[in-house]
């Protein structure tokens, strides 16, 4: 099993122990039992708790550093989408001014 | 005469056939584009909303066992819980970093697929065209057929715009398709993660305030004013839960989109998912 089966597993695993435990059903059973007993239900709720945390964060932190590995290929593309767009303008900016510039000779030449 | 006439005919038959086939590539990738900065923008939604759950998660846990800790297991677990979050939510802020240069990304496809830049160029070109004409006036008045010169200037400018523009996106697929592939595939990953925990943060939470409730009815003590209006939303689906769910769909359908984009086979009915799937993230982010 890898090491990301593993994480997910587990974390199902205390998803669903944490759930059953603050269920009315779950609670019902803490607040029913001895006072020893008790103590160590609530203890043992948030050590599960704390334990979906950690495994939580380290199976988003390893999701985190591949999407991160994955940003010089995303700016690239932007960049090399920009760059098309940027001929695309420049053709436009270059023909208005030509068509400016044409414009402007269209009014000398009958006064030449 | 009527030689070049047919020629001019078939040129523009061509014309609007490249035009339609330019176009329609164009469509495929201005849809997608669009659809993946709606998908990015409302998935930062989902992000604070996560961070929001588990640190009120958290904070319901804590509040619960507080009565059953002594000081110095009271002072561990508000410690430990507090370095935690603190990893929770730098983590879901990277997350949600990359998700803004995922935008960046989708946002200059929609900028290049965007029809709107072939009709610019077009119009520039009649605008020269124009210029022209008014040093020889022979120009005003030329035809092509039937159809005269200045307006037909857009008509042919346009799948010459379209053709570049589609073939700048092919070659962006081409060269990044891998890339772009493994960056959905962990978006999806990401999201599926996020929503697991997020549903169970949220389903938690949900847990705490139903028993309070129980256990404040169960009581010999008064109940609170506001005891029975509070039960609905306790006894109901938190709207939470369905935006974390509806982001995993989106980013699974926006790269089922992706492959379909790729192979050129992006139909009309993988629109219809991919948008019903972006609509209703957006829809769900917009209600929380």
């Amino acid at each position: 099993m890898n090491p990301s089966t593993l994480y997910s597993q587990t974390l199902a695993q205390l998803d669903s122990t944490e759930l059953s435990m603050t269920s009315p059903a779950g609670d019902a059973l803490i607040q029913a039992a001895a006072p020893a007993d008790h103590r160590r239900a609530v203890q043992l709720l948030l050590a599960v708790h704390q334990a979906r945390l950690a495994l939580g964060n380290a199976a988003l932190t390893a999701i985190a550093a591949k999407l991160k590995a994955n940003e010089a290929a995303l700016t690239a593309g932007t960049a090399a989408v920009q760059a098309s767009l940027n001929g695309l303008n420049n053709l436009v900016q270059i023909l208005n001014t030509v068509s400016t510039l044409v414009g402007i000779v269209a009014q000398i030449v009958p006064m030449v | 005469m009527r030689a070049s006439a047919r020629l001019y005919a078939a040129l523009f038959a061509l014309s609007l056939f490249l035009t339609g086939c330019a176009t329609a590539r164009l469509t495929q990738f201005n849809t997608f584009a669009q659809a993946g900065i709606t998908y990015t923008t409302a998935s930062q939604t989902v992000i604070t909303d996560a961070g929001n759950a588990v640190v009120n998660t958290d904070s319901a846990i804590l509040i619960k066992s507080r009565t059953d800790l002594n000081e110095a297991q009271r002072r561990a677990a508000v410690t430990t819980s507090d370095t935690l979050l603190k990893q929770r939510l730098q983590v879901l802020q990277l997350i949600g970093a990359h998700g803004r240069v995922l935008q960046a990304y989708f946002q200059a496809l929609a900028s290049l697929s965007d029809p709107k830049a072939t009709n610019s160029i077009g119009t520039a070109a009649q605008g020269v065209y124009a210029s022209f004409a008014k040093i020889d006036p022979a120009l005003t008045n030329a035809k092509i057929g039937s159809t005269s010169v200045s307006s037909f200037i857009p008509t042919v400018i346009a799948p010459i715009v379209a053709t570049f523009k589609a073939h700048a996106l092919n070659d962006e697929l081409h060269a990044r398709s891998a890339d772009i592939a493994k960056e959905l595939a962990l978006q999806e990953a990401a999201f599926s993660a996020i929503a697991s925990e997020f549903k169970t943060d949220a389903q938690v939470l949900q847990n705490i305030h139903e028993t309070d409730s129980i256990n404040q009815f169960a009581s010999s003590t008064a109940l609170p004013a506001d005891w029975s209006t509070v039960r609905l939303p306790l006894l109901s689906t938190p709207v939470t839960v369905a935006s974390a769910d509806a982001a995993a769909k989106a980013a699974a359908q926006l790269r089922t989109a992706f492959t379909a984009l790729v192979a050129d086979q992006l139909d009309s009915n993988g629109f219809a998912l991919l948008l019903g799937d972006i609509s209703n993230i957006l829809t769900i982010a917009k209600g929380i």
